[in-house]
């Protein structure tokens, strides 16, 4: 702020006068005509200190006139907030009396009532065509006066922002806009198409033919009901991109729909969320499939009931794990990716280093095998996406490894598909890095590069070479 | 020597600022206003100003007028069978005609002049504009806003002291609304608001319109020589009725063969002009609103462009400002002497070395841009502004941009000039695609600068930071834009034209108003074309002395029918 008076050369409580008066010497040296760049820093200057000035006199005139406690951001504003509440006093200015000098004329306070008028609005909105609607606003005589008008445009743009008004056509809405010409902001219309989909329950711009998973959106949480939903082929799924679009237009303002239940979906349908929600529906899911499995025994065969809940019950914990096993894979995969994709440079070479680990630990006389496969397929899981290039390079190293592995150590035949394993992430990285050393690009960005794809067939196609020259 | 011009869609003014402060310069006919219209004759001649203007009733498809509305469009208008012109060429008829004029007054070349545009025109207008002085062989480097050079006249002639004031400026074919503030010798313009195709013109259709209603005519029946005598009736009608509001007035028109009767009075027009004057709000209210006043703030509203004559105007401003109008400069002349008081400030006449001017950029300028949402889909078409509308130019700004994509090669820029957040309901200004390095797109910003000048003209600069490239853009893929090699052309087709000698201007147009009366009036066909055939033999003589004397008996002659229609 201060630097404005300074290029003026004032001191920081100079009034408007001053201001325009130091203004108007400077510029007879910095022309805009002649020297655009300083004319547009004076300029600048000149505004700001301008509207630090206006700002600060019309904050010390409020403060004089008691209204201390209204937000100094509204005392900006050019109107007196009272007009906007109904049946406000305001002075008038009459549309019959325009031939005589009315600004000389003493009129009484005129009352606008705003309540009144809104709510005919909207009923005309409702009921009523844009042209018609446009008409009844040209007609009121009372807003052809400036002032009023920008007071009640201002009031009826506020209560759009608090949602009434928004369920009338695009065409009615853009009548009362061009008459009052605010601006519409576009999150505002987002949001309208959104809460407009959830009043009808018409989700088929969202992609979504079901109604069903707005119905249970729109509902409130209840655990019990919530994971028996859950159980449903899909359901999750749907739900949660429903609620995730309907919410991103709603731009996070109060919603219609249930927060906790929108919660519960999404957490679902997010593979890296690994918390209670995800073991209560593994459980469920268990529970149901132990069941079954209790029911196909009690038909199929006889035994023992004690032993016959024995087995369903081993299933159901069986089924327990593998569902979270499965979950928890998803869940390191995605931790993993996301490792990958912020591109810190060490951690893009940790599956080469797991592969020069498994290779060491196969050094380890009797567990070497079972810890360095294990290191070895941990490695890939960074890599998951690209299969096809790693069972390439696994077997081209197979048999390039073979050849060498029975001339130097005739010893270990027995490790070898562990070993070509372990090369596979150190194959990846180097030849990702010489692509991407070529390239000048970092090295997560080389996963994919037409050089590693090139490399893993010829190392598939002179593996397939060596092993039928030599064998 | 340098001129103002005023460049109107129904008349245009050239003024000059001399030792007496501005003034305006007459035609050959002695009249300020030379009607904005020109006509081709039998012979290939091209006429311009009143005596063409009479021709729109005697040759309608060899004349054209209100071509202003026309211009920064392709548009292509043909007069008689072989002459074809765009806008600018028509404009640079007018411009030339005008020229020759301050020529002949001043006995001095006249090798620029200061052209005033309405504020709301935009890039694409201004340009056309400028290339019209161009083709009339002068040089335009300064365009002034209308308004604001109204405000120029009427500010330094009677309010020396400073203050605020609106200039609500209605012309034929414009609507323009400027709000500025004088002080301390600066001219300070805080907003301006405009529609550009809503003037005088608009009013005069809508009159017509009604009065084919009440007579029950199709207007497709009319041949284009009765509309336009229908047009030219209509248009005293409505002057009359400003004038006189307090009665009705009628109108004995001969359509079809029938002599029709239609009265108007002054509530009848305001009833018939309504929907037009709706649209008059807008722009005063939204003027208000991006200067932050309110009415008490303002000191005046001065009414100029000659359809502010009609009282409707200075009704709705009174109703909503609270206050009546001034009208104290002819406001027909007002900005055409502001283009003057410009002229002088641009080669810094002494007088006005004290006087500074300060404009705005009515338009709000910007790119189109996107962005990725959550879900990886890329929204395009966003607008997003650089020079905010009513920043006081010359304004000069960047904003930095970055790739969507990671590792992408090429950047394009879509350049637009409007006020919708969505791109597609803006006006296209041009495109530059830059080449960038492939890098990841937070690494790779590319920074686009918006230069605004004192005329109103927009320049586009994109530098790749990566590279240090600097591209500027040339806004010249516009089809409403000639490129330079189109103007030489044009030129050297403009200067093949025969254009009848400024000499022959009183001749002429006492010739053309004799044969649109001989058109309209059926009672004195007789008379006219003896008259006509008297002074076409005078004309042959080439006698200047016997020429002058039929001239002025030919004259009064006219202006005595005339009176008795």
């Amino acid at each position: 702020m201060s630097w404005a008076f300074e290029a003026l050369g004032l001191a920081r409580d100079a009034d408007e006068t001053q201001i325009k008066r130091a203004y108007a010497r400077k510029l007879k040296t910095t022309r805009p005509d002649s020297d655009p760049h300083a004319f547009q820093a004076l300029n600048e200057a000149y505004q700001t200190a301008l509207q630090h000035a206006q700002y600060f006199s019309s904050n010390q005139e409020e403060v004089g006139d008691s209204a201390s406690s209204v937000d100094p951001q509204e005392n900006d504003a050019l109107f007196p907030p009272q007009l906007l509440d109904s049946e406000a006093s305001l002075p008038s200015a009459a549309g019959e009396t325009a031939q005589q000098d009315v600004a000389n004329i003493e009129t009484p306070p005129r009352y606008f009532a705003f309540d009144a008028f809104f709510n005919e609005l909207a009923a005309i909105a409702r009921d009523r065509t844009e042209s018609e609607l446009s008409t009844w606003l040209n007609q009121h005589a009372e807003l052809y006066e400036l002032q009023l008008k920008a007071a009640v445009g201002d009031a009826v743009h506020d209560q759009l922002r608090r949602n009434e008004l928004l369920f009338i056509s695009d065409l009615h809405l853009q009548a009362i806009v061009d008459f009052f010409g605010f601006g519409i902001e576009p999150w505002l219309m987002e949001r309208r198409h959104a809460l407009q989909v959830i009043a009808d329950e018409r989700t088929l711009s969202y992609g979504e033919l079901d109604r069903k998973p707005l119905r249970e959106l729109k509902r409130p949480f209840q655990w019990p009901r919530a994971l028996f939903m859950a159980m449903r082929p899909t359901f999750v799924a749907k739900t949660a991109r429903l609620a995730s679009l309907l919410h991103m237009d709603l731009n996070g303002w109060p919603s219609p729909l249930n927060r906790e239940q929108s919660q519960f979906y999404c957490q679902l349908a997010d593979p890296g969320y690994f918390g209670r929600w995800r073991f209560a529906v593994n459980g469920v899911r268990a529970l149901i499939g132990a069941v079954a499995i209790l029911l196909l025994l009690l038909i199929a065969a006889k035994g023992a009931t004690e032993e016959l809940l024995l087995t369903a019950g081993a299933w159901g914990l069986g089924l327990f794990v593998l569902f979270t096993a499965w979950n928890g894979a998803a869940w390191i995969k995605v931790k993993a990716r996301n490792t990958m994709q912020r591109g810190n440079p060490t951690l893009q070479l940790v599956p080469c280093g797991l592969g020069v680990l498994a290779l060491l630990l196969l050094m380890i006389p009797e567990y070497g095998a079972g810890l360095g496969g294990a290191v070895a397929a941990f490695s890939l899981l960074f890599h998951w996406q690209r299969v096809f290039q790693m069972l390439r390079f696994w077997l081209g190293a197979v048999w390039i490894c073979g050849w060498l592995i029975e001339r130097l150590l005739p010893t270990h035949p027995q490790s070898l598909p562990i070993i070509a394993l372990a090369m596979i992430p150190i194959l990846l990285t180097a030849f990702d890095a010489l692509y991407a050393r070529q390239h000048q690009v970092p090295l997560y960005v080389a996963a994919g590069n037409p050089w590693t794809q090139k490399a893993s067939y010829l190392f598939l196609a002179g593996g397939f070479l060596f092993s039928f020259i030599f064998h | 020597m340098i001129v103002g011009i005023d460049l109107g869609t129904t008349n245009s003014l050239v003024g000059v600022y001399g030792g007496d402060g501005a003034r305006l310069i007459a035609n050959p006919l002695g009249e300020l206003l030379t009607p904005s219209v020109v006509s081709v004759d039998e012979d290939g001649n091209v006429l311009v100003g009143r005596a063409a203007r009479d021709r729109l009733v005697t040759a309608p498809t060899e004349t054209v007028a209100s071509f202003k509305r026309w211009m920064g469009t392709d548009r292509i208008t043909r007069l008689g069978r072989k002459h074809q012109f765009r806008a600018e060429e028509l404009s640079a008829l007018v411009l030339r005609a005008l020229i020759a004029d301050a020529e002949a007054a001043l006995g001095e070349k006249v090798s620029e002049a200061v052209i005033s545009v309405p504020a709301y025109f935009g890039d694409a207008q201004r340009k056309a504009t400028r290339i019209a002085g161009e083709l009339a062989g002068i040089k335009v480097e300064r365009l002034i806003n209308e308004p604001t050079a109204a405000a120029l006249s009427y500010g330094l002639q009677s309010r020396a002291e400073g203050g605020r004031f609106l200039v609500f400026d209605l012309g034929g074919g414009t609507f323009d609304v400027s709000i500025l503030e004088m002080f301390e010798g600066v001219m300070e313009v805080h907003a301006s608001a405009g529609d550009n195709f809503l003037g005088g013109d608009d009013f005069l259709h809508a009159a017509r319109d009604a009065c084919l209603r009440d007579l029950g005519i199709d207007a497709k029946q009319l041949s284009s020589s009765e509309s336009a005598q229908l047009l030219r009736r209509l248009e005293e009608l409505k002057r009359l009725v400003s004038m006189q509001p307090g009665e009705a007035h009628a109108l004995e028109l001969n359509l079809r063969g029938n002599t029709e009767t239609w009265k108007l009075d002054e509530a009848r027009f305001a009833d018939i002009c309504e929907p037009l004057v709706q649209r008059l709000r807008a722009p005063l209210e939204r003027a208000m609103r991006d200067a932050r006043l309110t009415p008490d703030k303002l000191d005046e509203i001065i009414l100029v462009g000659g359809a502010s004559r009609m009282p409707l105007t200075a009704r709705l401003v009174s109703r909503m400002f609270g206050r009546l109008p001034l009208r104290h400069v002819s406001p027909d002349e007002a900005i055409a002497l502001g283009a003057a008081v410009a002229a002088g400030m641009k080669v810094r006449d002494q007088k006005l070395e004290e006087v500074i001017l300060t404009d705005i950029c009515p338009h709000t300028l910007g790119v189109g841009t996107g962005k990725e949402l959550e879900d990886g889909q890329i929204k395009t078409g966003i607008f997003d502004p650089i020079i905010q509308r009513n920043s006081t130019v010359p304004v000069s700004r960047v904003n930095r941009y970055f790739p969507i994509r990671d590792w992408q090669k090429q950047v394009e820029f879509n350049i637009y000039q409007g006020e919708s957040p969505r791109v597609e309901n803006n006006v296209l200004l041009g495109k530059i695609s830059v080449n960038v390095p492939a890098k990841r797109c937070n690494e790779n910003p590319v920074d686009v600068r918006f230069t605004y000048d004192i005329n109103g003209l927009l320049q586009v600069e994109a530098t790749v930071i990566a590279t240090g490239q600097t591209h500027e853009v040339i806004l010249e893929q516009n089809p409403g834009v000639l490129s330079p090699e189109e103007i030489r052309q044009r030129l050297q087709a403009l200067s093949k034209l025969k254009v009848h000698p400024r000499e022959q201007q009183e001749n002429l147009s006492l010739i053309a108003r004799a044969e649109r009366l001989y058109e309209e009036l059926l009672w004195a066909r007789v008379q006219l074309q003896e008259a006509l055939l008297r002074f076409r033999s005078a004309l042959d003589t080439q006698e200047n002395e016997t020429i002058s004397q039929h001239r002025e008996q030919f004259s009064s002659m006219l202006d005595y029918i005339e009176a008795q229609a």
